[in-house]
């Protein structure tokens, strides 16, 4: 049997979460609307209407641009992509063809423990269309245009990926740096992140003829099509057959891909430069000011959690937070001691996880989780007090008022301590015999008492020490 | 009362801040007129009484009040159907709009709405802009004033008779090869199509994007220059806009060289003989052979019927019947409801150029046809501006001929063919009016000059057309017009 080997190359398709849409000034956040209410003129394609470019859509481009290791176009432009159907309502599709305003640029992919680039094409900027919904049993469809014009970029990987893990793992990173640049809200359930696939197996240098698997919206979904079609494709070939160049739906119930659209049907848009939008000239000055306002790229960060050890899974769930990432740099930049940079890390993806669950509103920031550290570090609380305490600093307090509004501070004063063990020995003649016997293990039973005594204050590895010197007297 | 027919700008004005007519009485004269003898042209598609009297009223409102009024103020004009008009029926012409009533108004027609302007009418033209006769209505033909079994010329042809006919004092048109210059040689009146992007496009109905200009008709260059300076300037609902930079003064003579230059042909000798009569101590104008030595016309008519049209089919997408407009009845799924309502709504000849246009931005013939004429769209901005290098304006006929019979042209080719010297100007983007220049022996039927500038030369060319109209008497024959 031969070694097959596949080839993949992914289109992604990210909402930008800019005020307003991409040329008019709707309201871009439809979530909560009634359908057609965040509707204008311009996103009807009223006769006479004109589209204006969206500033904000362009710093975005521009700051991705630098998330993608990329080139921002100096001259990019918009091209007309024309075709009729009830959710386009101008009958075209204003994008970028000629002149995309990113180019030639790499993500960086963690696989088998080494990184590895994937080459960005070029990524665009264009329109997202209107909703169509098919009513059960109802001979019309509705439309509804609050997402026509919405601005999309569309980012387009050279064909370097060669398994379908590799495939997960830049969709992840494409995701978490259209997110920690706030370039895309990332809400999947809402199709803020699309992507369509296009997969060919070859078992030679020469490239076999490739599917294109569209419209997929969870990683989940985006692992099982890669998997089901590669399977697929080598089945066809091993018994003899030829791969048609085709456009495939994922169905999930049944967990296969099925034909669409053959090449011979495919559409000619008929692209042409749109002529209601002049050219834009970005200069390197406004393309670094732009860029200036980025403050971490989640490739770094991902570095660092490396050099950290932590696992990968650990590494994604912060990766996929850019609050998060924020308040761990922040904590990186207090703490510096790698070791206690790690505490960070584990307080953030442990509990801090948990407590994200219900509180949709954090406050936590990353001078106070190292602050928190450093009480801990600095012997002033337990790190079981740490522990209970860190809700309410998740929930806006400070780690060192609240210690001293709730008296929390550790018990390591020597006299104090021994006030308190010598009392308990008194208290406790039986297991003081049995200690004194022989049996170290109620040891545990005394240090246990002088914690509950101390509510927890007591510095634990002073309560041994003294209690193994005052029992020995 | 005093007389009035054939009012200038100026002249109206005059007559309003005197108060020796109410801005009431003038609009009520206009609609009167247009009851009266608009059966004969039919320029007419909307008379819009109603709001023209309560614009109307507010300007007397204010003269009474004492305030001073504005030169436009109460002066009423009738506009294309392409210019959105909030709460007016607009229809390019065309049944897929027959009765579409915008909800916001074009940036121009706001404009003129704040300067006081009384919009009385909305006027014919060819359907959606598309011909150079105004037969391409869908509602019905317009006739020229000078001769009615003629046309009027197009696509602009009811601003043109409108003006000539005296239906209003000035008319705002579109001019995307020759659509407001052609129509005033016709018609025997002025007609200006500004510097592409001087002029606000924003809910002017879309032909070809990057050709269409708005310009005003009017009966001399000083009321068009009156017009154009409210219209003009950059609009922040349009991309494609510029601010008017030229700083010509504006009631200098204009000084430098002109140059005319002639289309080799008879009929352009009415327009040599007007030239030659331009007094020379005014312009220092220079006659040369032919146009065509100067501009490849041919190369450039074949261009502009392949990227107007390639424009035209993607801007005409959007009348699908979905959101607004005509739709076909008992379609049986979406494929049926398109072909249905864009075949039964859209005429004959805006079919052809969206088929034209599809069929040049397809795969596989891209190149040959839209790229190829982008190229030779470079050389005709290459071969003006050499020419504008040692002069600062063309002068040149604007028709080879006079207007023509209503119905002579049915070969789409021979109508395109009008069009040979004005479409260079729109594929350059340059400013160009048309004024009247004399009347061709055998038909008695005014002909027109062009004056064509460098870009952004509007005031200039707009200054020259004043000077020669200043010394000439052409432009005033209108009123001899017997309708």
């Amino acid at each position: 049997m031969s070694q097959y080997k596949p080839t993949i190359g992914i289109e992604i398709h990210a909402q930008l979460a800019t005020n307003s849409k991409m040329f008019c000034g709707c309201n871009n956040d439809s979530r909560d609307a009634l359908p057609n209410t965040n509707i204008c003129p311009v996103c009807l394609a009223l006769p006479g209407t004109l589209p204006v470019i969206n500033k904000g859509a362009i710093d975005m481009a521009i700051k991705l641009a630098k998330g993608f290791n990329a080139e921002v176009a100096r001259t990019t432009s918009f091209d007309r992509k024309n075709y009729f159907y009830p959710d386009s309502p101008k009958g075209y599709q204003i994008t970028q063809m000629d002149q995309p305003i990113i180019k030639n640029g790499y993500v960086e992919i963690l696989v088998g423990g080494e990184f590895k680039k994937i080459g960005i094409h070029h990524a665009h900027l264009e329109e997202d269309a209107g909703k169509l919904t098919h009513p059960d049993g109802a001979d019309y469809s509705l439309v509804d245009f609050n997402r026509a014009g919405t601005p999309l970029t569309e980012i387009v990987s050279e064909p370097d990926i060669k398994s379908t893990e590799q495939a997960k793992r830049y969709l992840q990173e494409v995701y978490n740096i259209v997110t920690s640049l706030g370039v895309c809200n990332g809400d999947m359930e809402h199709g803020n992140f699309k992507f369509d696939l296009n997969v060919s197996i070859s078992d030679s240098s020469t490239l076999g003829t490739r599917t294109e698997l569209k419209n997929l919206n969870s990683f989940r979904n985006a692992e099982r099509a890669l998997n089901y079609e590669i399977a697929r494709q080598i089945a066809v070939l091993e018994s003899g057959g030829v791969i048609e160049q085709e456009t495939r739906g994922w169905n999930d119930t049944k967990a296969v891909t099925f034909s669409q659209r053959s090449k011979e049907q495919a559409n000619d848009y008929r692209y042409f430069p749109e002529p209601d939008l002049p050219p834009i000239t970005l200069s390197q000055s406004y393309i670094d000011q732009v860029q200036s306002q980025i403050t971490v790229l989640p490739i770094d960060v991902r570095k660092d959690l490396v050099n950290l050890n932590l696992n990968a899974d650990e590494q994604d769930v912060l990766l996929a937070q850019p609050a998060t990432i924020a308040i761990f740099k922040d904590a990186e930049s207090a703490l510096k001691k790698p070791e206690l940079i790690k505490k960070a890390v584990n307080w953030l993806v442990g509990d801090y996880q948990s407590i994200l669950a219900t509180n949709k509103k954090p406050h936590l920031t990353g001078e106070r989780l190292a602050e928190l550290i450093e009480l801990v570090e600095s012997g002033v609380i337990s790190s079981k007090i740490a522990k209970s305490i860190f809700a309410d600093i998740v929930a806006g307090a400070k780690p060192s008022d609240i210690v001293a509004q709730k008296g929390l501070k550790q018990v390591s004063d020597d006299s104090e301590l021994e006030n308190i063990i010598k009392k308990i020995i008194l208290d406790n003649p039986k297991p003081v015999d049995d200690y004194r016997s022989g049996n170290a293990r109620v040891l545990g039973f005394f240090v246990g008492e002088v914690m509950k005594q101390t509510k927890g204050q007591a510095n634990p590895s002073k309560v041994n020490q003294l209690m193994i010197k005052l029992l020995k007297e | 009362m005093p007389d009035l027919n054939y009012l200038s700008i100026t002249e109206a004005h005059e007559l309003l801040v005197a108060k020796k007519i109410s801005a009431q009485e003038l609009t009520e004269f206009y609609i009167g007129k247009i009851r009266n003898l608009n059966p004969k042209i039919r320029a007419i598609l909307t008379v819009c009484e109603s709001q023209a009297l309560k614009q109307a009223k507010k300007v007397d409102t204010k003269i009474a009040s004492g305030a001073e009024i504005g030169l436009l103020e109460g002066i009423p004009y009738t506009a294309k159907d392409m210019f959105l008009t909030k709460g007016i029926r607009t229809t390019a012409a065309s049944k897929i709009l027959e009765d579409y009533i915008p909800p916001y108004s074009a940036t121009v027609i706001e404009k003129l709405d704040q300067a006081g302007a009384v919009l009385i009418a909305k006027v014919n033209q060819d359907e959606f802009a598309h011909g150079g006769s105004t037969e391409n209505s869908s509602y019905h033909v317009t006739h020229n004033p000078w001769d009615l079994d003629r046309v009027p010329g197009g696509s602009s042809g009811g601003s043109a008779a409108s003006v000539a006919a005296d239906f209003g004092i000035f008319s705002l048109g579109t001019d995307t090869g020759g659509s407001i210059r052609q129509p005033a040689s016709y018609c025997g009146v002025t007609g200006f199509k500004p510097t592409y992007g001087v002029v606000s496009r924003y809910g002017v109905i879309a032909m070809a994007s990057s050709f269409d200009c708005v310009g005003p008709v009017a009966r001399s260059a000083k009321d068009a220059q009156i017009v154009f300076e409210v219209i003009a300037g950059k609009d922040s609902k349009d991309s494609t806009t510029i601010a008017l930079s030229d700083k010509t003064p504006r009631d200098k003579k204009p000084v430098g060289k002109l140059k005319a230059v002639f289309y080799d042909d008879e009929d352009s000798n009415v327009v040599s003989k007007g030239v030659a009569a331009i007094d020379s101590s005014l312009l220092n104008i220079q006659t040369e052979a032919s146009i065509a030595e100067l501009v490849p016309l041919e190369l450039a008519l074949a261009a502009y019927y392949v990227l107007v049209p390639s424009e035209i089919s993607s801007n005409l997408e959007r009348y699908d019947g979905v959101r607004y407009g005509s739709k076909a009845k008992d379609s049986k799924d979406l494929l049926d409801s398109y072909m249905k309502t864009r075949s039964e709504f859209l005429g004959p000849e805006v079919v052809r150029r969206n088929i034209i246009g599809t069929y040049a931005l397809s795969a596989g013939y891209y190149d040959a046809y839209y790229k190829k004429a982008m190229q030779v769209r470079t050389l005709i901005i290459q071969a003006l501006n050499k020419v504008f290098e040692s002069n600062d304006a063309i002068l040149v006929p604007t028709t080879l001929e006079p207007a023509f019979k209503l119905g002579s042209k049915s070969d789409p080719v021979e109508m395109y063919k009008t069009d040979l010297l004005t479409v260079f100007a729109n594929l350059a983007g340059v400013p160009a009016i048309s004024i009247p220049i004399g009347f061709e022996p055998t038909t008695g039927l005014p002909m027109g000059l062009q004056i064509i500038g460098k870009q952004g030369d509007d005031i200039k060319i707009l200054a020259i057309a004043k000077h020669i109209q200043s010394d000439s008497n052409w432009h005033n024959k209108l009123k001899e017009l017997k309708l």
